[in-house]
């Protein structure tokens, strides 16, 4: 698998590509730019670009920018951002072309790198990988009101949403969880009829069903 | 009661006359009062009150004088006007009148709110018409309506429209800002201007006001009506948009006036300046001696008046400003900015640098000691790693977790430092993250585009945080609204919660601090907080 690395510090730069050459990823260019981040995505079309959001030249969201500008010319380019905060605003403008492939860690996650293989494999393969954080604070967020359709989860439920809410599929779900894939399944099959949400087998499309109900408005504007 | 034999008609003109000077003694106190508080406040007083109280004075002790004369020296008298002496020409009924008619606006009348300020020019048109009116059909019922007395209703009409609207806009500084009070004290003298500026003109023989018809032609005496009421008008805007010259020139004009009728008494000859001057306008031939000998006494009584008045007055307007010209005092509008400014630095200087002894300490307590905990850790797995390796990947991973949890505390120190969406993509999106952040429904508005400079971002962003926070920790609200607006020049920052009310910047909150904050910019903020709610936290600061 071909890996575009944009990350302008060095040794964080130099620590991913050692650890994406020992898990077998073959590194196509590794830039400390967005404007280098562009071209090498223009150019070599990877099966997975790792960007940092604040890149130079300006070191705001420049890494970003120049990801979802990529995006756009090559529709449904992995990218999967790295980041020292996670921002709501971020991941819904990442999330906002509803195509999947997308994923949003905080740089922390590279210290468990079993779990950073699997993201990458993840958003690779078209999924989408949520950092837990941002989906605690979603879910802390709409859970707080009893009248809240998240307040009548139980809290096995509650465990299934927010794994699945970070990306994991049911199988991974289950595995963490230490419950049979089928139990996940039946789960899962209450949280959407407890949302009113529509059901779906496709893992993808579930992720991004969760997470849009997730950041949406609150429907009767008193909920927390 | 009376010594002599009065004309009833005189009684009424009486009656004003006294009116007037109670209320001008009236006005005179509360102005005093105004100007004291103002000063020590430091605020700028409102100047254009010395002006028109100087010519009220001047009109009350010019009035009862010639009341008096004619009193003593032509009652029972019963041609023309009442007024119709040869001290008071018609022109007089005017100006008293609208004196009457404005100060009736100025002293008992309750204040009003700003936007309704034509209601008061509207009740001295009102008042001054009827006046001219009633003086008209009191005194000479069966002479036909004389066409100087319609000009003169309108002309009160047409400058009490003009004062009013002129002063009121000065007042209110074309917009909502500024104290209502102020207003309603602009538009109060608007309503004494008027007549002050006919006053003078009647004192100045200038006869602008109502041109004699019987000797002119209607064209003539037309455009000089016409031109007389631009001229007035012209004053009228001149003083309002000069009110601190004006104020200088009528104390002066007091001092000049007062000096001039104390001579005048003092020497108890009439018109002594008129005679050393050789001047044609003369007493007339048919003025009786004793009448002049009372005119002088009378003016020498009045004019000391004036002379008090206005040397009381000097060193409240003329001598500060004299000390200004001539460089021996700060301009006091540079003064309060000076003191503002340094204020406002020292707040600022140490609020950075409590702002870095916080972060001092979060650092130092935090991840320094963290750091070196991680530190003994890896060098303790280093030492075991051979020998016993499975106590030192315990360590190694100890380390890693500690890592883990100086990353957070470094991330929750940046965000209160300066928060990445604010760096990445300025004031408007920083305060919607934040909106969606808050555990309460927010409303966001924001008409913003564009970044403002980095200081002004970052002290803006965390007002509105500051004021958010409060509002979800002490407020029991159930929303929040969060409006931003820039207009050319200002910022508008609006926080409103439908909670409990109370708040209170006096009370301890971070109001205060905010408010602090903000001043540095040259902010302010205004807390509208009833018991019961809502509250409404309105900042507004300068950007270019």
């Amino acid at each position: 698998m071909r890996v575009v690395v944009a990350e302008d510090l060095f040794l964080l730069r130099e620590g991913l590509v050692r650890l994406l050459k020992a898990r077998g990823f073959e590194i196509a260019a590794a830039t400390d730019s967005a404007p280098g981040l562009l071209g090498a995505l223009l150019e070599f079309r990877p099966d997975l670009a790792i960007v940092d959001i604040r890149l130079p030249p300006t070191h705001t969201d420049d890494g970003l920018r120049a990801a979802l500008t990529a995006r756009e010319r090559l529709p449904g380019l992995p990218i999967l951002l790295l980041s020292q905060y996670v921002e709501r605003i971020y991941a819904e403008e990442l999330l906002a072309d509803r195509a999947g492939g997308v994923g949003y860690l905080l740089k922390d996650r590279v210290f468990s790198d079993d779990q950073f293989v699997d993201a990458i494999r993840t958003v690779a393969a078209g999924g989408t990988v949520m950092d837990p954080s941002v989906v605690t604070k979603l879910l802390d967020r709409r859970g707080r009101d009893a009248r809240e359709p998240l307040a009548r989860l139980t809290e096995r439920e509650r465990q299934v949403l927010e794994l699945m809410a970070e990306g994991r599929s049911n199988s991974a779900v289950a595995h963490r969880l230490f419950i049979s894939e089928k139990a996940v399944s039946k789960h899962s099959t209450s949280i959407f009829a407890k949302l009113g949400l529509a059901p779906s087998d496709d893992d993808n499309r579930r992720v991004l069903a969760v997470l849009a109900y997730l950041m949406s408005v609150p429907r009767d504007g008193r909920a927390g | 009661m009376w010594p002599f034999p009065v004309h009833r008609g005189t009684w009424l003109l009486g009656a004003i006359v006294a009116l007037t000077a109670v209320c001008a003694v009236l006005a005179f106190s509360a102005e005093r009062v105004h100007h004291r508080r103002a000063v020590q406040k430091r605020r700028t007083p409102w100047w254009i009150g010395w002006p028109v109280l100087a010519g009220l004075a001047g009109a009350a002790a010019y009035g009862s004088v010639s009341v008096l004369l004619v009193a003593v020296h032509q009652s029972g008298a019963s041609s023309g006007y009442v007024l119709d002496v040869p001290d008071l020409p018609p022109d007089g009924v005017l100006p008293t009148a609208l004196l009457l008619a404005g100060l009736l606006g100025t002293v008992p009348l309750p204040p009003v709110p700003a936007h309704r300020r034509w209601v008061l020019p509207a009740v001295a048109v009102v008042t001054a018409d009827l006046l001219i009116w009633l003086n008209w059909a009191t005194h000479v019922p069966t002479r036909p309506v004389p066409v100087d007395l319609v000009q003169g209703g309108a002309g009160a009409a047409l400058l009490a429209a003009v004062a009013g609207s002129v002063l009121g806009r000065v007042a209110t500084g074309g917009q909502a800002r500024g104290g209502a009070t102020e207003v309603v004290r602009g538009a109060r003298w608007a309503l004494l201007l008027p007549a002050v500026v006919v006053m003078v003109g009647a004192h100045l023989d200038l006869g602008l006001w109502t041109p004699p018809l019987h000797n002119r032609t209607a064209v003539v005496a037309t455009a000089a009506y016409l031109v007389g009421l631009v001229v007035l008008a012209a004053i009228v805007a001149g003083l309002a948009r000069w009110p601190r010259v004006a104020a200088d020139l009528a104390a002066l004009g007091l001092v000049g006036v007062g000096a001039y009728d104390v001579a005048q008494g003092g020497f108890g000859q009439s018109l002594v300046l008129v005679r050393t001057l050789g001047s044609p306008r003369g007493p007339t031939p048919s003025f009786p001696i004793d009448m002049a000998h009372h005119m002088a006494v009378l003016g020498g009584i009045y004019g000391t008046l004036l002379l008090a008045m206005g040397l009381w007055l000097l060193p409240l307007t003329v001598l500060p400003d004299a000390r200004r010209l001539l460089g021996r005092a700060p301009d006091p509008a540079l003064t309060r900015r000076v003191r503002v400014l340094t204020e406002t630095r020292a707040e600022a200087v140490s609020s950075a640098a409590a702002e870095l002894r916080r972060i001092e300490c979060d650092l130092h307590d935090g991840a320094q000691g963290r750091l070196v905990a991680i530190g003994m850790n890896l060098r303790a797995a280093e030492e075991l790693i051979l020998e016993r390796p499975h106590e030192a990947a315990t360590l190694v991973t100890e380390a890693r977790v500690a890592s883990a949890a100086v990353l957070e505390e470094l991330r929750a120190l940046v965000r209160g430092i300066y928060p990445p969406v604010l760096a990445d993509r300025g004031l408007a999106e920083a305060v919607r993250a934040l909106a969606l952040d808050l555990p309460l429904p927010c409303d966001v508005d924001i008409e913003l585009t564009g970044r403002l400079d980095a200081p002004l971002e970052s002290a803006c962003y965390f007002a509105v945080a500051e004021v958010a926070t409060n509002a979800v920790r002490h407020a029991s609200a159930h929303r929040l609204g969060i409006r931003l607006a820039r207009t050319p020049g200002l910022l508008r920052i609006e926080v409103t919660d439908d909670g409990v009310g109370g708040a209170d910047p006096a009370g301890g909150s971070g109001l205060a601090g905010v408010e602090r904050r903000l001043a540095a910019f040259d902010g302010v903020l205004a807390v509208s907080s009833p018991p019961g709610g809502p509250t409404i936290v309105v900042m507004e600061v300068p950007c270019a």
